[in-house]
């Protein structure tokens, strides 16, 4: 997306030649060979253009040729400045690199409050790498956050580079969706045309082959219309169309390594979603039954009399739920111990006792003075 | 969810499970705050008498006349109700229940068990309209039966649902017979075959006596066990529901203690059969057989003791109801009247019309003239 | 347990303006006047001694405060109300309407309701917290704050999308809430898409036990006057009164049809209407079917439209035509549900334990299950609050968060 400053319109009319036009190195200017380019390495962002780029730079590192800088410099890193001023070049490499390293979302923070700190110890660095203020310190802090939080780091890059594809794929989808709305409705217009006209011609024939009077046959034509359409249109609009829906799931960092002497606060626990559990229909609970078995039949004369009757069998009843009723309350709460579990109890049960023995305090009664009965 | 954990999440648990000692404090305390209650009443009506000189019922009494009214619950149903036991059990746990939170001395119990029974109707799905429920009871009407309900239910905590021991009683009685006929099924962790089993129930002495002489038949098994459910149904339709079974043991604990009362050999044997030994490690651990045997014997001994209540003391049950005159609460008396203009004053709220409270006035005199005595009218014989 | 009115208004009464009374404290006597005097006027002194009962009432009626009224039942008003202590905890209070001249005294089915639901807790189930009663002798019951609605809305509400994986997990949670009833042995006998109410976590809530009862001994007999009409099981139109659990599994299988279909499945007018429709669209019960069907007291002969499926395998196909959403595994388990015989008929167990759960799709995650949107009458506010020019939802926090410059962008 970036693109080089053209060259366009008139040169400055107050100094004849640009002094960004010479290259400090060769002094070739701009004047004579047009298409000169010039270059930049990050090191020392010293300009020069690219035939001396090349000519000092083909066969390996060297320093560079500006005097007094003697900083070694290597062809791979020179590259097109984006800017006029060098300065602004530099900051906003580093501005980039910096913004490569701490790719944090404001999502991944409790509150506004820890974003906006992160962003200004962010900052902090930036502005100190800039004006080399403890240049050394800061580089160590930066490169230790780096490793510590590579895993971080990569997951927001992948998340970003996925936002970007999705939504170049939302916006074809929604093209895409424009253009078959305009065709459904284009197909509409020359049903209804279509039937417009069929109408008519039906109506022209039987007036022409029978004798019967016009109004009444132009009445039923129009009828048949009305019932036709409307049959068409409860046809279309009925269709429920489920709008796809990306699940954008967002790929979760997880949380820094506490390890790097640079730690950011206010980070949200990010909890690993766990692993789908199989569904249980159960819902965790199990009716299995601790002090007997339940048995399919049972013979008990006071039940098997009606074990036979038709109007049981019939109806439906089930014994067995009867008899599994039967032993469960035979036997339920037979190890509850009540002299020991009074946790279990609501509190309120154990009547406060205090609350009981409260003094009764009688109000005293005013004297009203009169009393209807 | 086990049986266990299906009684505990039930209001019986929950709400109405005491310790002996939580048991005793709440009583001490409701018959503290009614006879504070009473002294209060009568300083302000009786400006000049000193309320100390009233004396009130003691914890004691008040447990007795709440037993005679348990018990005539239960004469009611048998000899004119006739309604099925559960509903006057049922009944017969509201009363108690009612009187752990209020006193005698507050409400009298005259008035406080027939709305128990009828209340009981309609949560044991026996109900009928209230009109035909009082043709029960000669001289009472169906006012004197509804109004205590509002009270009634609100000191229930409405917990309407009572868990007894009856259908327990009989689930026992079906696995027993499956045990002596040798067809019962075998719980997991017991390495006997059910004819094993039966076999061995055979070889059980004969209640009360120590070495088993003779080896039963399965036969004579089977009529032991149907003596032991008739003796053991006997006890929990009496002396279970009148102690406090219900507020210290769960149901099965009471049938089982039932059992145990009536043939103990019998009883400790089923009881192991339902705790095999070589459990290994589970929750159930916890609750060993011991622990179990030791409670059941507690209950048991519970039950024994309640025997002598149905034989009541009748020369010391007018005693106390002499001395409840005395000391009942002045202002719940009339529970029909407090209803009314209760559910009245809210309604029609602030001005009452001359025309409404003369015939108010003359309807509480009706009531009066014919007021019965502290112990209600005496039974209608069909 | 209301703060009981007695105390309020029995204090007032002992102002000592009675008749002189005799000084025999003759209980009937003085008391009669004193109880009965309940001055209006001087409600505001109370008696300080409240029995233990009303105390406790007091305690828990203190606890919950009502708020604002959202409708009417049949028999109840049900208002909003939150702890004292923690405001955001919502709860909804049924207040029961007990005309003063309820002639029975409490109703059979406020008592059923309040009776079951103390005794079930399970989180298909609605949790009823406290039970208090107010001033006027009015039955108050507190129960959890259900916002979203009944599964009746979701189903018959148009824009309101889903597909068969949210069927399934709410299926999964009506059959979890009924299997628990019945393992505690309780019939719920009125289970309606009216009766299941969605909670704010999107959790199904089976409500409404004024019909309940517990399962019946074989001695005694049960009323088939249960259950709507179009959710009745064909042993209760045919009168039977011995029936088992397996009637309520009919209902759940007439809803697990209607949210396929999302709408009524076989709505009859009348009880023998609704026998033809169960003749036409679930099959004819006949003798070899349903073995000793005829002898119920309410049997009748029941002949079928020519056009409904004749042979079961016909029967099957069309059921797999209407509900092909659920897949054939689905309809396999709708038609256990819909067993005319009720022995033959799945129980609440067998239901859980059927294949299809475990099929794909996988039933939707409770969060995820569409809802029915809150017509949130404040929204309309907030749009007219807002100043003009300000985006619509905007967050409202674009001035505080530092534009983000994306410098990687530059040079790549």
């Amino acid at each position: 997306m970036s693109r080089t400053a053209p060259r366009l319109g008139p040169t400055a009319p107050k100094k004849l030649v640009e002094d960004g036009d010479i290259c400090p190195v060769c002094k070739s200017s701009r004047y004579l060979n047009p298409n000169m380019v010039f270059k930049v390495n990050p090191e020392c962002y010293h300009k020069m253009c690219e035939s001396c780029v090349d000519r000092i730079f083909s066969h390996g590192p060297a320093p560079c040729p500006i005097a007094g800088c003697r900083r070694t410099l290597r062809k791979a890193r020179f590259k097109k400045p984006n800017f006029e001023d060098i300065q602004i070049e530099r900051e906003v490499d580093i501005r980039r690199r910096v913004a490569s390293v701490f790719n944090r979302r404001e999502d991944e923070f409790d509150t506004l409050l820890d974003y906006n700190n992160y962003l200004n110890e962010v900052e902090d660095i930036t502005f100190n790498l800039i004006h080399k203020i403890d240049l050394d310190a800061t580089e160590k802090k930066l490169a230790a956050y780096a490793d510590s939080n590579k895993q971080s780091i990569q997951a927001n890059v992948s998340r970003a580079s996925q936002e970007t594809t999705s939504f170049q794929a939302r916006q074809a989808a929604e093209r895409e969706q424009e253009r078959l709305r305009r065709e459904a409705a284009r197909r509409d217009d020359e049903e209804k045309k279509r039937i417009l006209e069929e109408n008519r011609r039906n109506i022209l024939n039987t007036l022409a082959t029978t004798d019967g009077d016009a109004n009444r046959i132009a009445k039923e034509g129009q009828r048949v219309a009305l019932k036709k359409s409307s049959a068409r249109r409860a046809l279309t609009d009925r269709r429920p169309d489920v709008v796809a829906s990306d699940p954008f799931t967002a790929a979760t960092a997880n949380g820094n390594a506490d390890g790097g002497a640079f730690v950011i606060k206010g980070l949200k626990k990010v909890v690993e979603p766990e692993a789908e559990k199989p569904y249980d229909p159960f819902g965790g609970l199990s009716d299995e039954t601790q002090y007997y078995v339940l048995q399919d039949t049972y013979q008990y004369e006071d039940v098997d009399k009606y074990m036979s009757d038709v109007q049981y069998t019939a109806g439906g009843y089930d014994f067995g739920e009867w008899y599994s009723r039967a032993l469960c309350e035979a036997f339920s709460g037979l190890g509850v111990f009540i002299g020991e579990e009074t946790s279990g109890r609501d509190a309120a049960a154990a009547v406060p006792i205090a609350m009981a023995a409260t003094a009764a305090t009688v109000v005293g009664v005013e004297k009203s003075a009169d009393d209807v009965f | 969810m086990t049986e266990d954990e299906i009684f505990k999440i039930s209001t019986q648990y929950r709400l109405w499970t005491f310790t002996p000692k939580a048991l005793e404090s709440l009583r001490g305390n409701t018959n503290s705050t009614a006879a504070e209650r009473v002294r209060a009443a009568f300083n302000r009506i009786h400006e000049d008498g000193d309320p100390q000189s009233i004396e009130c019922l003691t914890v004691a009494e008040e447990q007795k006349l709440v037993l005679h009214f348990c018990i005539q619950c239960l004469e009611s149903n048998k000899q004119v109700m006739k309604l099925p036991f559960n509903v006057v059990a049922t009944a017969v746990q509201y009363i108690k229940r009612f009187y752990l939170y209020n006193s005698p001395m507050t409400y009298s119990p005259s008035k406080i068990w027939k709305a128990a029974f009828y209340l009981a109707t309609k949560t044991e799905g026996a109900h009928s309209t209230v009109e035909a429920f009082a043709k029960g009871f000669d001289r009472t009407v169906p006012e004197d039966i509804l109004a205590p309900e509002f009270i009634l239910t609100q000191s229930l905590r409405y917990a309407f649902d009572i868990r007894h021991p009856f259908r327990g009683l009989r689930g026992g009685h079906i696995e027993l017979i499956a045990l002596a006929t040798g067809k019962a099924a075998v719980l997991p962790g017991i390495n006997r075959s059910p004819s094993d089993l039966q076999q061995e129930m055979l070889q059980l002495p004969a209640p009360g006596s120590q070495s088993s002489t003779t080896k039963e038949t399965a036969a004579m098994m089977l009529k032991r066990i149907h003596r032991v459910y008739g003796r053991a149904d006997g006890i929990l339709r009496s002396t279970a529901i009148l102690s406090d079974a219900y507020f210290l043991y769960t149901p099965s604990q009471i049938w089982l203690s039932a059992f145990l009362l009536v043939d103990e050999p019998l009883t400790q044997w089923y009881i192991s059969t339902k705790f095999p030994s070589d459990l290994g490690e589970s929750d159930r651990v916890a609750v060993t057989k011991d622990k179990v045997l030791a409670t059941l014997k507690s209950c048991a001994a519970l039950l024994e003791a309640g025997n002598e209540i149905l034989n009541e003391d009748k020369a010391e049950l007018s005693r106390i109801a002499r001395k409840l005159k005395a000391c009942q609460n002045p202002d719940k008396v009339d529970l029909v009247g407090l209803n009314k203009a209760q559910k009245r004053d809210t309604t029609v709220d602030g001005k009452l019309d001359e025309s409404v409270a003369k015939r108010r006035k003359l309807e509480r005199e009706k009531v009066m003239k014919e007021g019965d005595d502290l112990f209600g009218p005496g039974l209608v014989k069909e | 347990m209301a703060v009981s009115p007695l105390p309020l208004y029995n204090a007032s009464p002992r102002s000592n303006k009675t008749k002189p009374l005799t000084h025999r404290p003759n209980p009937k006597g003085s008391s009669a006047d004193a109880a009965s005097t309940p001055n209006p006027k001087s409600k505001a002194s109370i008696d300080g001694v409240l029995d233990l009962a009303e105390r406790l009432n007091a305690e828990t009626k203190s606890q919950y405060i009502k708020g604002k009224w959202l409708g009417k039942g049949t028999y109840a008003n049900v208002y909003e109300a939150h702890l004292k202590s923690n405001p955001s905890q919502l709860f909804a209070i049924k207040k029961m309407i007990v005309g003063a001249e309820a002639k029975d005294g409490l109703s059979m089915d406020s008592i059923r309701e309040v009776k079951y639901l103390q005794e079930l807790s399970h989180p298909n189930i609605i949790k009823l917290h406290a039970v208090f009663s107010s001033k006027n002798q009015n039955l108050n019951l507190v129960l959890e704050h259900l916002p979203r609605g009944s599964l009746e809305q979701l189903i018959s509400e148009g824009d309101i999308q889903y597909g068969s994986a949210d069927i399934k997990a709410w299926m999964g949670m009506l059959a979890r809430g009924l299997h628990h009833c019945h393992s505690n042995f309780i019939l719920h006998r009125d289970i309606k898409p009216g009766n299941v109410l969605v909670a704010a976590d999107g959790e199904l809530k089976l409500a409404d036990f004024g019909l309940a009862r517990s399962f019946a001994d074989p001695w005694t007999r049960m009323t088939y006057l249960v259950i709507t009409r179009w959710y009745r099981p064909p042993e209760l139109l045919f009168q039977a009164r011995h029936y088992g659990s397996t009637a309520d599994v009919w209902s759940v299988g007439v809803i697990f049809a209607e949210l396929v279909i999302r709408k009524a499945w076989m709505p009859g007018g009348s009880d023998l209407e609704q026998l033809h429709l169960i003749a036409n669209v679930v099959g004819l019960p006949t003798e070899d079917v349903w073995p000793g069907v005829s002898k119920l007291d309410g049997y009748i002969k029941l002949t079928k439209d020519p056009a409904a499926p004749q042979t079961p395998v016909q029967h099957r196909q069309q059921m797999q035509r209407e509900f092909a959403l659920v897949g054939p595994e689905g309809v396999d388990l709708l038609m256990q549900m819909m067993a005319l015989d009720p022995r033959k008929r799945a129980t609440a167990k067998k239901v859980l334990m059927h294949e299809w759960w475990n099929m794909e799709p996988k039933p939707r995650r409770k969060e995820d299950l569409p809802r029915k949107v809150e017509k949130s009458k404040e929204g309309m506010a907030d749009a007219l609050k807002r100043k003009p020019g300000e985006l619509e939802g905007g967050t409202g926090r674009g001035d505080k968060v530092a534009r983000k410059i994306d410098f990687g962008a530059f040079g790549r």
